[in-house]
């Protein structure tokens, strides 16, 4: 036991001697040899690792992760934004056709558009196209995109053959007529679209789509369509082949995509249809006009071939093949005839006849008989004497006539003629002669008016108003030839002064002429009847006054 | 401009590989490395690109597959100086050749030529005389470079006479 105690103290003691001193010898042989202990210790690192994920996993991804997750999540961020960026651009070209035709694929193929839109973006990008003849797997033709230039093609298409043929053979033991369809590498692949006597390998970066293989598909089948029988007799020798054709057949797969990309940058293809439209809609409208025109000129023709319809202003509108017809014709056989020319060359819908049938067309001597018939009549009338002269559709009426009523009536007919527009009147109205004849009688001795003889004063005056008269008033004052000469012309004088008088009070300013007779009136004896004798007689000069 | 494929074929290990290596990179090694499946080369003679397919050896176990044969205008066959049977085997190699490309021109390659070897000049004729196909029989040497440019020049002179 105690022997025991004994050596374990030794280890101790010897432990902590050497412990500083083994330390040392660590340290210096990490600094001088660290190339060697990292190669002998890395199988060892290889199996921890191992033996530690085997039972300690949770640990390991723990300590990985910050590492790991940061380079995933960045991978994959980097490779998001890019498919984005792509997504965007095909959102921003908007309402392209291709736009549509992808909605309506959509909905035909119960796709997501999000779906298309994603294949769309991930455009196959073929970097080269080799035509590689299927036996000797000699390379007869290639074409390179700008980006990938093949270090030796004639190589790749050697190796190619060599490994369609390792799988062709192998597969031949287990089922019948299979080819090799593509291999992967990396983010790349070669498609191989085969046919009787040559196949294409088309390297092809990123993913390919349906699309891209139908065109592989339609380039091979063209290539063997035009040069299938060059293709299967060749034994080796270019000479015989045409590369430069086969060439250009393959180009097409490398240009179609270019223009594809040039295609996608171009902006939105209604851009250019709009300009188009608007041409188009020029053209028609100049189509129309000219249409028109033509039409215009037909009708004209029509009118003017047609004798009875020469004299009538008729106006044509033609507007989209139709005609509007607009003016005054005297009778409906004029509208008529028009409309039945016009249905030779246009369709009933095609007609609007707006002609108005008025007739207007009368005849200046038929009118001028007409005025003259009616004023004959007139002027059988008395104290009508009316006489017209007719400048067409005026007329004026010079004469007199013996009452303003009988004028107007006149007149009113005249203007119901046909082809009287207006009618002048220069119609003088004669009225009936007022017989003014009045004895006034004064009593003897006196020269004052009494109510009697101012009532009769009163009347004439009445007289001389109502009928304007300006005729010169005649008073003749006769003797009763009782008393002296001298004083009964005094008498008579101052009689006569009474009535002018009174007709002053009146407002009568008419001229007065005075005769004052020393005899008695004619036809009257003083002796018998000597007041009748006593008087004054009141006439008008002249009997008549225009009104 | 001419293009086409040739083919080597024989046992295994009788130096298709050196004899290619030798012809296109003028190199040797000594060490052996087995050709599994198919190695392709690439050598222009004159205004011909030739693509010289070594295929891997032939054995008792492992037949060749036909495929690789397909549309070669010419063959090599090789045979080692110093194994009898390699030698006993080349009218098969070429009948093998025939079955898959009628006709098609043959050169023979005696190989390791450089060792001491037992091979009589009436062998030699007779195997040349073994088939019309034969262009020519020769004794070459991967490792000092023996006969073998004449070798594959002889073929592509056969060849681009038949396909021009």
């Amino acid at each position: 036991m105690s022997k025991k105690k004994q050596s374990t103290q030794e280890e101790d003691a010897l432990e902590s001697a050497l412990s500083p001193i083994v330390n040392k010898l660590i340290d210096k042989n990490f600094d001088n040899s660290g190339d060697k202990i990292a190669s002998q210790m890395a199988p060892l690192i290889g199996g921890a690792i191992r033996e530690q994920i085997k039972s300690q996993k949770d640990d390991i991804v723990d300590a990985l992760y910050p590492v790991m997750g940061n380079m995933i999540s960045k991978f994959v961020t980097k490779s998001l934004e890019e498919l984005l960026n792509k997504i965007n651009e095909q959102i921003q070209n908007g309402l392209s056709i291709q736009a549509i035709k992808r909605k309506i694929t959509a909905k035909i193929k119960g796709v997501s558009e999000t779906e298309l839109l994603l294949q769309e973006s991930s455009e196959a990008n073929i970097k080269a196209v080799l035509l590689i003849h299927k036996e000797s797997g000699s390379l007869l033709c290639k074409v390179e995109g700008q980006e990938g230039e093949l270090s030796d093609a004639d190589m790749l298409a050697s190796m190619m053959s060599a490994i369609r043929s390792f799988v062709n053979e192998w597969i031949s033991t287990n089922t019948i007529d299979q080819e090799l369809g593509e291999i992967e590498y990396g983010g790349n692949k070669i498609i191989i679209e085969t046919s009787g006597y040559s196949y294409l390998a088309v390297i092809v970066e990123g993913a390919a789509y349906t699309k891209t293989y139908e065109k592989i598909r339609a380039t091979l089948s063209e290539v063997i369509q035009k040069y299938g029988q060059e293709i299967k007799n060749f034994q080796g020798n270019f000479e015989k082949l045409n590369k430069d054709a086969l060439k250009k057949e393959l180009q097409k797969l490398l240009t179609n995509q270019q223009d594809d990309a040039t295609i996608k940058k171009k902006k939105s293809p209604l851009l250019f249809l709009i300009p188009l439209i608007f041409i188009l809609y020029l053209s028609y409208i100049f189509y129309e006009q000219h249409k028109d025109e033509v039409l215009q000129n037909q009708i004209t023709t029509i009118i003017e071939h047609t004798p009875q319809l020469i004299p009538f202003k008729i106006d044509l509108n033609v507007k989209d093949s139709v005609v509007t017809l607009k003016g005054s014709v005297p009778f409906h056989y004029h509208k008529e005839l028009l409309d039945k020319k016009l249905h030779t060359i246009l369709k009933k819908d095609q007609i609007k006849n707006e002609l108005r049938v008025i007739p207007t067309l009368t005849d200046p001597m038929q009118v001028s008989a007409n005025i003259a018939y009616l004023l004959k009549g007139a002027n059988l009338e008395a104290q009508t004497k009316i006489n017209y002269t007719f400048d067409y559709n005026k007329v004026t009426l010079f004469g007199t006539t013996s009452s303003i009523e009988r004028k107007v009536n006149l007149i009113q007919m005249i203007k119901e003629i046909k082809g009287v527009e207006s009618v002048e009147d220069k119609i003088k109205v004669l009225l009936p002669k007022p017989k003014i004849d009045t004895q006034i009688y004064f009593e003897k001795s006196s020269t004052t008016l009494n109510n009697k003889t101012k009532d009769q004063l009163k009347k004439i005056t009445k007289l001389l108003k109502k009928y304007k008269i300006d005729s010169i008033i005649e008073l003749k004052a006769y003797s009763d030839m009782i008393g002296k000469k001298e004083k009964n012309q005094a008498l008579a004088q101052k009689r006569i002064q009474s009535i002018i008088d009174f007709l002053h009070q009146e407002n009568i300013t008419n001229k007065i002429d005075v005769t004052i007779f020393d005899t008695p009136p004619p036809n009257i004896d003083p002796k018998k009847d000597p007041d009748r004798a006593r008087q004054i007689k009141l006439t008008l000069k002249n009997g008549a006054k225009n009104v | 401009m001419f293009s086409y494929k040739i083919v080597l074929i024989g046992n295994f290990g009788t130096g298709k590989t050196s004899l290619i290596r030798r012809f296109v990179e003028n190199s040797f090694s000594e060490e052996y490395l087995s050709t599994i499946g198919v190695s392709i080369s690439k050598k222009t003679i004159k205004n011909a690109t030739v693509m010289i397919w070594d295929i891997e050896g032939h054995t008792e176990f492992k037949p060749i597959f036909k495929q690789y044969l397909l549309g070669a205008k010419g063959f090599i066959v090789v045979a080692d100086l110093l194994r009898p049977e390699s030698i006993e085997q080349i009218p098969q190699h070429i009948e093998f050749c025939h079955n898959v490309v009628q006709d098609a021109p043959v050169c023979i390659a005696l190989n390791k030529s450089d060792m001491p070897h037992e091979l009589t000049e009436d062998s030699l004729q007779k195997i040349k005389q073994s088939s019309p196909a034969i262009v020519e029989v020769l004794k070459t040497s991967a490792k000092s470079g023996d006969a073998v440019e004449e070798l594959f020049l002889k073929l592509n002179e056969t060849i681009c006479e038949q396909i021009s």
